[in-house]
């Protein structure tokens, strides 16, 4: 199944850039990093990649589009969806062309802020061998934000998963660990080419669908692809309720998700 | 009521999902989500007769699910399993076919009013062997679906999304609304290499309430796919011999030049036919097609013995009693309980829902297993279906065990039903 470059680009700055929300929510010492860094990033991606901003603040951080009514600090930009992966994985440099002496303090060598957050994060989340049940905790917390943000980045993007993201009904598909986290799908749009995902990062409260993993230990397994999700459901480890044509149509996107997030 | 628990279901399970992809994939297993939650339902039967089955942990449950259909005259009918094994001592999978296939062809396209019959063994066979017909025969292409379809899982009936198919395989796909005529003239006008237009004869899809077709909307069809040489294809694979003896289309008054039967052609015994008109008959012959037990006579006798059965039974005026019965029953509890129950479809093969505010399932999935706990086998998700060998006896049985199940249910959401 081939990789689609701009769903890519996509998948990184809202999955994996916008999983920093959760991983400065959990972590103590990555949000008293991120504390000192009150600024906001535009990564402006050319072609019809994503344009997109990190907004750091107050030891928050989130990922949002950009709009014109959102200041910037520091606007980097890159010449197509296949340069912004690059600059992901850690191969390219973007083109600063707004705050460039910020952008050498924030992001310009291995040890500066930014670099230091997403590498960390990224080391968590592949994480194999835990020290202690509280990083495992963290770690599939962390790559459960990513598939539930992935799932939405693939669905809008993806030329195959687009079929089954404008099939999904309209309304909010609910997703978590049971009594540990939860995140909300938001399908607008209809069956239209309008018709898109929303990936917000808490519990709805107006579900139509629900898919809760009864553990952590389900969650970790079944993200990694070490569980089979029919074994799960048959034993009610994966527990499905509720619209279940939406969950069908979410599935088949999960599906492609693994291969983007990889 | 006591509440059922299923200890050598799950253990079954867990043996199964060793050996067996999804322990029991497809449409009859938990796998697929429909069962909600998966500790209400049993997975394995150990015995089953009737209108009745036994899992193997011994709990007894209403069947108004049929086996997702092919139980029609009844589990393990007498008439039927003896013409069956009266066969199966004369021969079955033999180097010629036994005469007896063309005695059930004989009964077959006579009982439905078409000019010939092809024998496979699953819907799917029938459902792909109609559209390869239909493309030979017009040397076009296209195939026109109704949305909310289900005919089968071979790729050609799948979306792009499907695992294992591929962009290519949908590229002739075109769609259509359910009793959308305009909608349909549309499509028509818009593509000129369309080869067959393939539909049940009312919308069964899952999840949604059933609807029947509105008033001059086959007839309409009938004549937009004369006038522009499309083949008219009816997958009556689920409705057949539930709504009338004769097929569907004459149900619903109109011919369809090829339409499919499965399900209850033959009581479970595997065969399923593809019925057409004599100008498809050459066509037929032409396009290769066959399987290894595609010619086994045991279900051949089995086919013969339940059509036989069906018409002396009067089954469809039976069906159709039945369903009017239950639902009536339980629009009666759901009226006092002030439950927002629905019911759709046609009475023989009815589908029912509570319909709550936010539309997400929750409360009656609820309701549903509440009642498959207690013994009476209902889904939430798919059409039900009747069959001979049910009595009223049967159905005010269920409609006890429904009505406490939705009692359940309103004392566990007050604040809902006040």
């Amino acid at each position: 199944m081939a990789i689609d470059v701009k769903t890519l680009a996509y998948v990184n700055f809202y999955a994996a850039m916008g999983t920093l929300e959760k991983y400065v929510e959990y972590d103590t010492g990555a949000r008293e990093l991120a504390k000192g860094q009150n600024l906001n990033v535009r990564f402006k991606v050319q072609g019809s990649g994503p344009d997109g901003v990190l907004i750091f603040e107050e030891g928050k951080v989130r990922a949002l589009p950009y709009d014109a009514g959102i200041k910037t600090d520091i606007v980097l930009i890159c010449k197509n969806a296949e340069h912004f992966n690059k600059v992901v994985a850690g191969t390219a440099m973007p083109i600063p062309v707004k705050g460039v002496f910020k952008t050498l303090s924030f992001m310009g060598n291995a040890n500066s802020p930014f670099m230091v957050l997403t590498d960390n994060m990224a080391k968590i989340m592949r994480q194999k061998e835990f020290n202690n049940p509280q990083e495992r905790e963290l770690s599939t917390k962390l790559a459960f934000y990513a598939m539930v943000a992935g799932i939405a980045e693939v669905g809008n993007h993806d030329p195959i998963a687009r079929y089954a993201m404008k099939r999904v009904l309209d309304g909010e598909m609910v997703l978590g660990i049971k009594d540990v986290c939860y995140a909300t799908l938001v399908k607008t749009g209809g069956a239209s080419d309008e018709a898109r995902l929303t990936c917000i990062r808490q519990k709805g409260s107006n579900g139509r669908a629900f898919m809760t993993f009864d553990s952590i230990d389900t969650a970790k397994g079944l993200i990694d692809g070490e569980l089979d999700a029919m074994a799960c459901i048959s034993s009610g480890k994966l527990d499905t309720r509720g619209h279940m044509l939406m969950l069908d149509n979410v599935n088949k996107i999960l599906n492609i998700v693994p291969k983007y997030l990889a | 009521m006591k509440t059922y628990t299923y200890p050598k279901n799950v253990e079954t399970m867990t043996r199964a999902g060793k050996v067996i992809p999804a322990g029991v994939y497809g449409h009859l297993g938990p796998g697929e989500g429909c069962m909600i939650p998966s500790s209400a339902y049993p997975f394995f039967v150990s015995r089953a007769k009737g209108s009745e089955m036994w899992d193997v942990d011994g709990n007894r449950f209403i069947d108004f699910m049929c086996g997702y259909g092919p139980n029609v005259t009844g589990y393990c009918d007498d008439d039927i399993d003896n013409a069956a094994m009266k066969q199966i001592k004369i021969g079955n999978c033999t180097s010629l076919p036994s005469y007896i296939m063309v005695d059930f062809a004989e009964l077959l396209t006579a009982t439905v009013k078409k000019d010939w019959a092809f024998f496979c063994k699953n819907g799917g066979d029938v459902t792909t062997f109609a559209v390869m017909i239909a493309r030979y025969f017009t040397g076009k292409k296209k195939i026109i679906f109704v949305n909310n379809y289900y005919h089968g899982v071979a790729p050609w009936t799948q979306k792009p999304d499907s695992p294992g198919t591929l962009p290519e395989d949908c590229m002739n796909s075109l769609y259509v609304n359910w009793n959308d005529i305009d909608g349909l003239k549309k499509v028509i006008a818009e593509n000129d290499d369309i080869a067959c237009f393939i539909s049940t004869p009312y919308m069964h899809g899952n999840f949604v309430d059933n609807e029947l077709p509105a008033d001059g909307y086959w007839q309409e069809v009938r004549k937009l796919c004369t006038e522009n040489n499309i083949v008219l294809i009816v997958d009556d694979i689920r409705a057949g011999f539930r709504l009338s003896l004769q097929g569907s289309d004459n149900y619903f008054g109109f011919e369809a030049d090829l339409i499919c039967f499965c399900k209850a052609l033959a009581n479970g015994y595997n065969v399923s036919a593809l019925c057409g008109k004599e100008f498809l008959k050459s066509a037929a012959a032409s396009v290769p097609y066959t399987g290894s037990y595609w010619m086994s006579a045991v279900p051949f006798a089995a086919g013969i013995a339940n059509i036989n059965k069906l018409i002396q039974g009067n089954a469809c005026a039976h069906f159709k009693e039945m369903g009017e019965r239950l639902e009536s029953n339980l629009m009666k509890t759901a009226k006092e309980l002030n439950v927002p129950l629905v019911f759709s479809g046609p009475p023989a093969l009815f589908y029912m829902r509570i319909k709550d505010k936010q539309d997400n399932f929750l409360l009656h999935q609820e309701w549903v297993a509440e009642c498959v706990r207690r013994g009476v086998f209902v889904t939430n998700h798919h059409n039900h279906f009747l069959n001979l060998s049910m009595t009223k006896e049967l159905i005010d049985e269920a409609t006890t065990i429904c009505s406490e199940a939705m009692e359940v249910v309103v004392k566990n959401h007050p604040e809902l039903f006040k």
